[in-house]
């Protein structure tokens, strides 16, 4: 095998001879001890010993090493699935074996003469038939090659017992231009050995020997560790590595995501949802340039308490806080506006509505999917049977509206247009709006549909649904229908 | 009125969006758009349902232009306006797919509003045949 490295492959055979020599250390603890007490821990950690520094020798170009531990590998395979049973011989075998790798690592490293590590290199092999021998000769059933699965590299670390406290998802991107990925990846592994778990890996041992020339430059894993984030970044800092991503998944980090799916959270959304919906009437269409409205003023007061009182039954405490702060500026605004002069009303209601559509936008993401909207994007195969199965799948009762993504879709055919139709009539029977989306890269045939139906059956189109969602806002009858469909199940009955 | 149509005007200067505004009896929506690029910047960000094409635009050849929107949807109606007609001008926009072709629109705005009316009925055709096939489908 020829590399053509330069000062990185130094860099990685000082890694490798590093690492293999702690290696051969830990498994000649591994043969002293088997000489007296047999034990299936150590024969299994010598294997992986064995595997290992196969592995990484093949990856430095070391054959000869490689060849003599893939030769021991097969041995004690053997020796674990019982089709040779473990006696003297072996242990000499191995002690043999370690030994001459020893030599030969040293010989490497010391750089001595071509003939000199010729004679070793020869003596290896001579050990490899040996070991070859004994295992023909005893296992009369079938050989047993080392390369099964769950026994390679990264089934070897995945099939540690999870240790450590934290959990992260890593990804790690390697440069274009490295020649080979698998060595960086196996350096990887090593270098995380001594911290932590790998649970999980995109990688498996297969992408690690492939010769595909298209090799996988990005591994994800989810590592189980001790460490806090900023001490791994160090594990991974290695040539060749050209970026890496670290997301902590410890519960207590990610609390603030959890949505709680009962009504507890659900029915202060609706409280929220209304006063927003309300605000926006005012600053958007309500009263302009006229005396102060005490009715006005008393709904303005009226919707404070009933929001401030809904944020603060809101399970997440952090976006309960934040939501009543932005809630009470805008309160503060729209008081202003109302009693305001003529002249300053226009002014605060372009800052009203700045702040509004940010914090509708806010909001909207906060519940997208979770409650109050329901959201699914259709894919070009079968959009409307998947449309129905989500359908299916929603809690209608708790739904008020449902954004429909069309933005993937080339064609509606009749029958899809029919099942559409048929299916926002009877979602609107149930008070459930529908907004389709569209963004810039839709069909223009499906735009030409719609446009050209809409005499007839006219679809909210918009281009984003932050669009939908404020289309609502702005149209009297969606509107009417949405604050009833929310005092209706508030109070259970429609309107105040 | 909820189901205007969108007219969009093509021309290097204002004149004809402003005559068209005057005279505008059937209540479109117009805009106009004094660049090519700006035209396909409207086009894909909203519907016109007629486009009236220059052929004497300044970032663009008029005919590409044709091309290019009825590419991309071949439901927008098109009409062609040139201050200096060619044969060649003529070819090109009935060959890429332009319902009429006028000469000094300006002066002959009457003509032209026949041609946008002549649009409009091709256009609601169109959408009859597929009001008509969800409408069967229903039924």
């Amino acid at each position: 095998m020829i590399f053509i490295w330069g000062e990185h492959m130094d860099t990685m055979i000082q890694s490798y001879m590093e690492e293999t020599e702690d290696m051969l250390q830990r498994a000649e603890e591994c043969v002293i001890r088997l000489e007296t007490d047999f034990s299936s821990e150590d024969i299994n950690e010598l294997f992986r010993i064995a595997h290992t520094i196969k592995g990484s020798s093949h990856m430095v170009g070391y054959e000869d090493i490689g060849n003599l531990m893939h030769k021991i590998e097969d041995m004690l395979e053997s020796v674990r699935n019982g089709s040779i049973s473990f006696n003297k011989e072996i242990v000499s075998l191995c002690f043999d074996g370690l030994d001459i790798v020893k030599k030969m690592l040293q010989a490497r490293t010391e750089r001595y003469s071509e003939d000199f590590l010729k004679e070793h290199t020869e003596e290896a092999a001579k050990i490899a038939e040996k070991i070859h021998g004994l295992i023909t000769v005893n296992n009369t059933e079938k050989n047993i090659v080392s390369e099964q699965e769950n026994t390679g590299i990264v089934s070897t670390f995945l099939n540690k017992k999870p240790r450590g406290k934290n959990k992260y998802y890593i990804t790690v991107v390697i440069e274009e231009d490295a020649p080979m990925v698998s060595p960086v990846f196996i350096l990887i592994l090593k270098n995380i050995e001594d911290i932590g778990t790998i649970l999980y890996s995109t990688i498996t041992d297969d992408d690690l020997w492939s010769t595909d020339e298209n090799e996988v430059r990005e591994l994800e894993m989810i590592l189980s560790t001790d460490l806090e984030e900023a001490q791994l970044y160090t594990h991974f800092a290695l040539f060749y590595v050209e970026k890496i991503n670290i997301i902590n998944l410890n519960r207590n980090v990610n609390e603030i995501n959890d949505y709680y799916l009962n009504e507890t959270d659900y029915t202060p959304y609706l409280t929220v949802l209304n006063t927003l919906m309300e605000l926006y009437r005012l600053a958007f269409c309500g009263p302009c340039e006229t005396e102060p409205d005490n009715k006005t003023g008393y709904i303005i007061k009226q919707l404070q308490s009933e929001t401030s009182e809904a944020l603060s039954r809101l399970r997440n405490k952090i976006k309960s806080k934040a939501y009543k702060k932005e809630f009470d500026e805008l309160f503060n605004l729209t008081k202003k506006m109302l009693n305001g002069k003529t002249g300053t009303n226009q002014k605060i209601r372009t800052k009203i509505q700045e702040r509004l559509n940010k914090f509708i936008e806010i909001l909207y993401h906060g519940i997208k999917g979770r409650y109050i909207v329901g959201y699914i994007k259709l894919e070009k195969d079968n959009p409307i049977i998947s449309l129905e199965k989500f359908i299916r799948m929603i809690n209608k009762s708790s739904i008020l509206i449902i954004l429909i993504n069309i933005s993937m879709l080339d064609i509606l055919h009749e029958n899809e247009i029919k099942d559409l139709i048929r299916i926002r009539n009877e979602l609107q029977e149930q008070g459930i709006e529908i907004g389709l989306i569209m963004d810039r890269s839709c069909s223009r045939k499906i735009v030409n549909i719609f446009d050209s139906i809409k005499q007839i059956h006219e679809f909210r189109l918009c281009t984003s649904e932050l669009d939908a969602i404020l289309g609502m806002f702005r149209a009297s009858d969606s509107f009417q229908r949405i604050t009833g469909r929310i005092d209706l199940l508030k109070y259970g009955t429609k309107g105040c | 009125m909820k189901d205007k149509y969108k007219l969009l005007v093509v021309n290097r200067n204002e004149e004809l969006t402003g005559k068209l505004e005057e005279n505008n009896e059937a209540g479109f929506y117009i805009e106009a758009a004094q660049t090519a690029a700006l035209a396909i910047e409207k086009v894909k960000n909203d519907k016109y349902h007629i486009i009236l094409i220059d052929t004497d635009i300044p970032d663009k050849d008029g005919i590409e232009l044709l091309k290019e929107i009825k590419n991309y949807d071949p439901l927008a109606q098109i009409i062609m306006t040139t201050n200096q007609s060619t044969m060649e001008k003529i070819l090109s926009s009935l060959e890429y797919g332009a319902n009429d072709y006028i000469t000094d629109p300006m002066l002959n705005l009457e003509e032209l509003k026949n041609m946008i009316d002549y649009s409009i009925e091709k256009l609601e055709r169109w959408r009859k045949s597929i009001i008509d096939l969800v409408n069967n489908i229903i039924l």
